[in-house]
């Protein structure tokens, strides 16, 4: 599904973010990226999102060159939810939902019941249908931010990059979205790679984890083999406890 | 508002629009009754000389030759500037962007008194073309130079992208005075047709302003979606799959001559760009879609009113760029304290 080989990333020509990244996602993975602030995670999610622009030959997304992709046709692989997104005007729910269709209408198209009916169900898999006609300005960060994830799966991307989703969310909603997340992609159509800042989430919902240290990955593989004490110790610097089981459990000494 | 309402909102506008049109050409020194206007309209087309016979050879001058071309010079200056205003508005993401706030107008006009001063020292003669083309090398050159000031990396701070058109404007504005002072034989006269006025429309005039406002609105209206997906940030639209650096160009250079079309005939005409956007939002929300040809029409026929006001309203002709900028800075004062109270 996508293919990172050998990605340097400097901002302006400044010192390295991501030095020599190599890794491969496989179709239908859950592929959590942890580190410490600072770490890259989510430069390395900007570069694979072109947010910023990589060398050619860095990134492929189903063995093409993400250079070569153009913006409409990644959109429809890719989708994108940011971490918190801003808005002034004062479009429904239902209006920011249906946006996730751009990529799939052309010029001089209007959006078809069928379009309609896909926004109907992304909506419906985050809890927002019930939103479809309030104000995304007056929804809380959690709803707000439930509606951007419909709107992305409105995109039907087969690969979906999520910087921290659940950063604004309380506890309830956390688990709600991410358990649509995993049920979709254990339906085994929807490849997720997401930034992480809490092990414990990571470890409930990722069948894999990438540890970055200073722009490098350090440890790479299933959760139980990657989350022990001693990686912890290394990329974080902390003391942890692990407690095996289902979910593996990171407990703070 | 769902969408199929738009067509009733548009036919609503169309005929608000044509009945604004129809009160500008009746009013003035001479009261023309509807009816008889509609004949002389008729009348006009080849063929159909018939339908305006009986009528006051006057009354038929005075439609044709005077009124026509200032209420439709009003009409599609308000078309633009209105147009122009709702598509910016949404490309910054931003209810107070205005063509004339952003420094579009202040670039038309030195661009226009530049052409002028120009083709003047030279001897070349009717400087109509070069006029046009600087309006709108130094319309389209200001926004583009206030928002590459105003940008912060992915960020687009309003206040950064205002205070940046109003230095521009500034700058620009003195800049044409020192033109106007040094360089124009009849400063008087030049200072006067840049403060807004449709007295002296032609029908030649209209030919230049006419499809470019409206081709302008048109494709801009295709840009909706577009537009629409702006408002989740530039990085936003991107990953929606927007090409927004091409897109961003498309809209900023029509939008801009939309704009700078409009000065060298007209003059600058402020804030029609901010209030029209506004009040048709809140009736039919903010998708780009209905906005931009909603707010063109809703623009043209604000102009007309307008520039009745001018005419009609005392004996005197006030200019119109004078009553928009009365009406519209205060309702620029009053946007802001009510973003400062939400």
């Amino acid at each position: 599904m996508l293919r990172i080989s050998h990605l340097n990333f400097s901002y302006n020509g400044g010192p390295a973010v991501l030095k020599g990244i190599d890794l491969r996602v496989e179709e239908g993975q859950f592929l959590g990226i942890l580190g410490p602030n600072g770490s890259g995670k989510s430069t390395l999610l900007r570069c694979i999102t072109r947010s910023d622009r990589v060398e050619n030959g860095s990134v492929f997304l189903r063995g093409v060159d993400i250079n070569q992709i153009g913006r409409r046709e990644m959109a429809r692989m890719v989708a994108v939810v940011p971490q918190e997104e801003l808005h002034e005007f004062q479009f429904t729910a239902l209006e920011v939902a249906s946006m996730g269709r751009y990529p799939h209408l052309g010029r001089f198209e209007f959006e078809s019941p069928v379009h309609g009916r896909i926004v109907e169900k992304a909506m419906r898999s985050t809890g927002t249908w019930d939103l479809r006609d309030k104000r995304i300005t007056s929804l809380s960060g959690g709803e707000k931010q439930r509606v951007v994830i419909a709107r992305a799966l409105a995109q039907e991307p087969s690969l979906l990059l999520l910087d921290e989703p659940t950063k604004n969310l309380d506890i309830s909603h956390t688990l709600e979205i991410l358990s649509s997340m995993e049920r979709m992609n254990s339906k085994g159509d929807l490849t997720v790679v997401a930034v992480f800042h809490d092990l414990n989430l990571a470890a409930r919902y990722c069948s894999r984890v990438v540890l970055l240290k200073e722009g490098r990955v350090r440890y790479d593989g299933a959760v139980d083999q990657v989350l022990n004490r001693k990686a912890i110790l290394d990329v974080f610097g902390v003391n942890v406890g692990i407690r095996r089981g289902d979910p593996l459990r990171v407990d703070i000494l | 508002m769902r969408r199929r309402h738009w067509g009733l909102v548009i036919i609503a506008l169309v005929l608000a629009l044509v009945l604004a049109a129809l009160l500008g050409t009746s009013i003035g020194t001479e009261r023309i009754p509807f009816l008889d206007i509609a004949r002389i309209i008729a009348g006009m087309v080849p063929g159909m000389e018939h339908l305006s016979g009986g009528l006051p050879e006057k009354w038929i001058t005075i439609v044709v030759r005077v009124r026509l071309p200032i209420v439709l010079m009003a009409l599609f200056v308000g078309v633009g500037l209105a147009g122009s205003g709702a598509s910016m508005q949404g490309l910054f993401r931003n209810p107070l962007v205005d063509p004339f706030i952003i420094g579009i107008s202040a670039g038309g006009a030195f661009g226009t008194v530049l052409g002028q001063v120009i083709f003047n020292q030279m001897g070349w003669g009717d400087s109509l073309y070069p006029r046009m083309l600087l309006s709108f090398i130094f319309g389209f050159g200001s926004v583009f130079l206030a928002y590459s000031i105003a940008r912060r990396g992915n960020r687009l701070p309003i206040a950064n992208l205002l205070l940046g058109g109003i230095a521009l404007s500034a700058f620009l504005t003195s800049a044409t005075y020192f033109l106007i002072y040094f360089f124009v034989e009849n400063p008087t006269e030049v200072i006067f047709s840049l403060m807004g006025t449709c007295g002296n429309s032609t029908w030649t005039e209209l030919l230049w302003v006419a499809p470019v406002v409206v081709i302008g609105s048109i494709v801009l209206s295709f840009y909706g979606r577009d537009l629409n997906a702006f408002s989740a940030g530039e990085e936003g639209a991107k990953h929606l799959g927007v090409d927004v650096e091409k897109s961003k160009l498309i809209i900023l250079a029509i939008a801009s001559m939309m704009t700078a079309i409009t000065v060298p005939f007209v003059g600058i005409v402020g804030f029609v760009g901010l209030i029209i956007p506004h009040m048709l939002r809140r009736v039919v929300g903010p998708d780009h879609r209905i906005l931009i040809p909603g707010s063109a029409l809703l623009g043209g026929t604000f102009l007309i009113l307008s520039d009745l006001a001018s005419r009609a309203l005392t004996d005197m002709i006030i200019p119109l760029g004078i009553i928009t900028g009365l009406l519209g800075g205060a309702f620029f004062i009053y946007l802001l304290i009510a973003r400062r109270e939400a």
